[in-house]
């Protein structure tokens, strides 16, 4: 699976280095994709990290009002209650048994504690059997029987305790507050006070229901014991299950029957198996921020779009351009390849045209020397004489022979220029080089030595460009033998040689010429480089190391200052594709 | 055709030419063994002067021309050498293009020859691009047949510098005169340059061939 | 024939060339000896010579090295170039060193003989100038005459 993704991706991505319109659509797509992602991927991350921040920040500013609203509701509640709490267990152990247990008594304490406290709805006095034995109250309680009750059971074990809410007088949630009291006189008796929920409704929720967070007190059935704006009334139940209660002020997100999400805090109420609730929806508050994310969003793609917009667009220039100055430093190296043919053919010319005058001249000395003869009756009925003639005229015809051999190598040369792919063997076009050079070569004192240990195999070339490579090599060798005034009891020689190399053929040319500096090396295959003063362009090796490029091959060279150089041409047997020539 | 296909044409062209010449040489020498032999074999008798001086005279004539081919082979070696604004004399590379493309020419049947005139016509662009485009002129005359004979000259007629080609003999004068008169497009030459070939009057079979410079792009053909 | 008391040098690698022309100018009058080579040319040339006709492409010791040898050590020698290969720079570079002609293979032995006549006759006219002078004291002008015919070498060079 990664192979076939890493191939994938090669295949997209690989510029090929000819110059093709598939280099430069790969070249635009390669740079286009980096540029987008160097420009958007920090982006990108910005962006999540943003967000992720601000909506920490987001949740931690809706979490913390809510929170302190809880905590001060829970304050004020647990105030409250305990107020009235601690009141009633007041009462209970201001006043023994036999004191509440008088009706008027207690009528009066009641009274009393209607006059100042808000809620309290009745109250009573319960024995250890749990029989309400004193009652004062709207209701017809007394006598109440509350034996075996939980509410009772709790109260004598925990001493007070708080009831939930339930329906009481006028319809209105009530709760009952009961103190336990056991006297050192061993008489146990429960104080038993209902109030109503009013106080605590208005504790929990200040300011009526205008507010958008809902406040509400649960006990521990999930029964409403307060108004819920969400969720009902009082003694309704809440539709969903509370968690386990936890010591601190806990702060939950939770998703709501219409889909919306709710922030809930979560809170006891100490002394009381109460919750407060405290539930906030949380899109109002992140309304504006999903505002504003919308827009940030617009912006954002708006931003990478405009980014892959102008990317492609600058890509697509620079590309351009890029392929413009490929084709043109291609159209460039053209022409001077081309100029180089040019000179190469000028100077076989010269060279042919030169070698020609020799031969020509012997034959016209030899025919003038025979007119002369004739004309000044050297030649009688002498057979010496005759004998003369004929020696002259054989000699003329030798040298015709001479002069054919040298114009048959140009024909075959100029002929075969046209053909630019075919299969030869490379030992024949070093060898047709030579002769090109020999005569040159020999003026110089220059051996020429081609050797080939082993026959070749054949080569599939263009015939031309090879002869061009090898004339300009041999061609400068000779000039460095020819400046090289070193070693004169050595030999000077230009050594050729040919090896096949697994799919290729090596040829090496090492002469003993004066050789070149690393200096030298470093440059010798750059254009307009020539260690020649005031000849030729500086041209032959960058145009020479183009050419075996071309053909697929590769050169390289090796040379100690003083001794001698090596240049290694290697050739594959068969070149790659490559689009015709002109 | 390239620049340097141009140039080895010409040349093949004129190392054929080197070799009739050589081939004269041969046989009149050849034949002057023979006479030789000949003689000798009947009785001692003098050689008969005038016809070996003939056999000479012939190879020496044969090897005045080689000689003059060589020396344009050698002009067209340093015209290869040359910068593309020349300079170049006309009249000279008249003579040398007549004098390389002789041998070629005569196999479609077309005669080439120039006017005596030793004047030098001076010109602004490289021989080889006037003789590329002469090579352009004498390949339409073969298309359209050839047999025909050819007179170059440089001239310079307004201020423009070229040469004057005259259809002036062959059988085949009219049509050659027609496919010239047609003001072809001579082939795309070096980008930068442009052969132009028009008639000289109305009337005779003479056209003018021109080189000149773009602006800058070639012409597309 | 009368014979003309040119002294000459022909020198060529060429060697049917060479014999060929050499029994030429024989058949006319000259006496020509003949040279191989660079080094033999070099030494015939201490022989009383009047006239050296040299060819520039020849194998060890090229025809341009004789010519600076020649123009250095006897500069009385006038040395006429006839090469298979003329360039113009080599033509230039034959004059600047001294050459009187340059002269192009194949060449019509007539105009080899009318070179190699004028250029003793520049010899000899020169040679007589100096004479002059020096018979009327100048010996300086004399000395300038000979040098810039070249036959006179500027020792300090």
């Amino acid at each position: 699976m990664l192979d076939r993704l890493k191939a994938y991706f090669a295949r997209a991505f690989e510029v090929p280095d000819a110059v093709s319109p598939a280099r430069y659509e790969t070249l635009k797509r390669l740079m286009t994709v980096l540029m987008v992602t160097v420009s958007v991927a920090p982006l990108l991350i910005l962006t999540f990290i943003s967000h992720s921040q601000y909506m920490q920040t987001l949740e931690g500013e809706m979490e913390n009002p809510l929170e302190s609203l809880a905590r001060k509701t829970q304050a004020a509640l647990e105030l409250y209650l305990g107020e009235r709490v601690s009141t009633v267990s007041f009462m209970a152990h201001a006043y023994h048994l036999q004191t509440l247990s008088d009706e008027h008594t207690l009528n009066r304490i009641f009274l009393a504690l209607k006059s100042q406290y808000q809620g309290f709805v009745d109250m009573g006095l319960v024995d250890k059997t749990g029989r309400q034995i004193a009652y004062v109250g709207p209701y017809q309680l007394k006598g109440a029987d509350y034996a075996g009750k939980q509410w009772l059971k709790d109260t004598e074990i925990r001493g007070r305790y708080i009831s939930p809410a339930f329906l009481g007088y006028r319809g209105y949630p009530h709760l009952v507050i009961a103190v336990h009291r056991l006297e050192e006189n061993g008489a146990e008796w429960t104080l038993r006070v209902a109030t109503d929920t009013l106080r605590l409704q208005q504790i929990a929720v200040p300011d009526g229901k205008s507010r958008d967070t809902d406040v509400f007190l649960v006990d521990n059935q999930g029964v409403l014991q307060t108004d819920s704006i969400l969720y009902g009334k009082a003694l309704e139940k809440i539709p969903f299950q509370l968690p386990h209660a936890l010591h601190d002020t806990e702060i939950i997100r939770k998703e709501g029957d219409d889909g919306r999400m709710y922030l809930m805090a979560l809170c006891t109420i100490e002394g009381t198996d109460f919750r407060l609730v405290t539930i906030k929806p949380v899109d109002t508050a992140f309304r504006p921020w999903l505002a504003l994310r919308a827009e940030l969003l617009w912006v954002i793609f708006g931003g990478i779009a405009l980014i892959v917009i102008v990317s492609n667009l600058l890509m697509r220039h620079l590309v351009d351009r890029l392929r413009a100055s490929d084709e043109r430093r291609v159209a460039v190296f053209a022409q001077m390849e081309h100029n180089q043919k040019l000179s190469s053919i000028g100077r076989l010319a010269a060279g042919v045209a030169h070698e020609v005058n020799n031969p020509l001249a012997v034959i016209l000395e030899k025919a003038g020397l025979a007119q002369d003869l004739l004309t000044m009756n050297k030649i009688g009925g002498d057979e010496k004489e005759k004998q003369t003639l004929v020696k002259l005229l054989q000699g003329i015809e030798s040298t015709v022979e001479r002069a054919r051999g040298i114009t048959h190598r140009l024909l075959g040369f100029a002929r075969r220029m046209e053909v630019s792919r075919q299969a030869l063997h490379i030992e024949e076009v070093i060898e047709e080089t030579l002769g090109f050079l020999e005569r040159e070569a020999r003026n110089r004192g220059v051996l020429l030595e081609a050797d080939f240990p082993e026959p070749l195999p054949e080569l599939i070339s263009d015939r031309g460009q090879l002869q061009q490579v090898f004339l300009n090599l041999i061609g400068n060798a000779l000039d460095a033998q020819a400046e090289f005034r070193g070693k004169t009891n050595e030999a000077r020689f230009i050594r050729i040689r040919g090896v096949t190399e697994g799919q290729c053929i090596s040829v090496t040319v090492a002469d003993n010429g004066k050789g070149m500096s690393q200096e030298v090396l470093r440059h010798i295959f750059e254009p307009f480089y020539s260690t020649k003063k005031n000849k030729g362009t500086g041209l032959g090796m960058f145009i020479t190391y183009g050419i075996v490029q071309k053909l697929g091959g590769h050169i390289t060279v090796e040379s100690t200052e003083g001794e001698g150089t090596t240049f290694t041409v290697v050739l594959p047997l068969t070149p790659p594709d490559v689009s015709g020539e002109a | 055709m390239t620049e340097s296909r141009c140039m080895a044409r010409l040349l093949a062209s004129a190392v054929h030419e080197l070799r009739n010449i050589l081939a004269v040489v041969r046989e009149s020498t050849g034949l002057g063994i023979d006479l030789l032999d000949m003689e000798r074999k009947s009785t001692g008798a003098r050689p008969s002067g005038e016809r070996l001086h003939g056999v000479l005279e012939d190879s020496q004539k044969a090897v005045q021309q080689g000689a003059a081919l060589s020396d344009a082979m050698d002009y067209l070696a340093s015209a290869s050498e040359m910068e593309a604004k020349g300079p170049c004399d006309i009249t000279r590379v008249c003579h040398v293009f007549c004098l390389l493309y002789a041998r070629e020419a005569r196999s479609s049947k077309i005669t080439l020859q120039t006017d005596n005139g030793e004047d030098p016509v001076w010109a602004q662009f490289s021989p080889v691009i006037l003789l590329r485009a002469l090579l352009d002129v004498v390949d339409l005359c073969t298309s359209v047949g050839g047999q025909i004979s050819l007179r170059l000259s440089g001239e310079r007629r307004d201020r423009h510098e070229g040469v004057v080609i005259e259809v002036f003999d062959g059988t085949n004068r009219e049509l050659v005169v027609s496919a010239l008169a047609s003001c072809p497009r001579l082939e795309g030459l070096r980008i930068g340059w442009r052969a132009k070939l028009m008639p000289w009057t109305s009337r005779e079979p003479r056209f003018f061939l021109t080189i000149s410079e773009t602006g800058g792009q070639a012409e597309t053909n | 024939m009368t014979k003309e008391d040119i002294k000459i040098i022909l020198v060529d690698d060429e060697k049917q060339f060479v014999d060929t022309l050499a029994e030429r100018l024989a058949m006319r009058g000259f006496a020509a000896r003949v040279a191989y080579d660079g080094p033999s040319a070099l030494k015939e040339v201490t022989q009383p010579t009047d006239v050296i006709v040299l060819d520039l492409r020849m194998p060890g010791m090229d025809g341009f090295e004789v010519l600076r040898s020649v123009k250095k050590n006897n500069p009385q020698v006038q040395v006429i170039i006839l090469t298979g290969h003329g360039g113009d720079a080599e033509e230039q570079t034959a004059y600047r060193m001294g050459a009187y002609n340059f002269l192009r293979k194949p060449m019509d032995i007539d105009e080899l003989l009318t070179s190699i006549r004028m250029a003793y006759r520049d010899k000899v006219e020169n040679a007589m100038v100096a004479v002059s002078l020096a018979e009327g004291g100048d010996f300086e002008s004399a000395r300038e005459v000979l040098k810039e015919k070249d036959i006179l070498a500027d020792r300090d060079a």
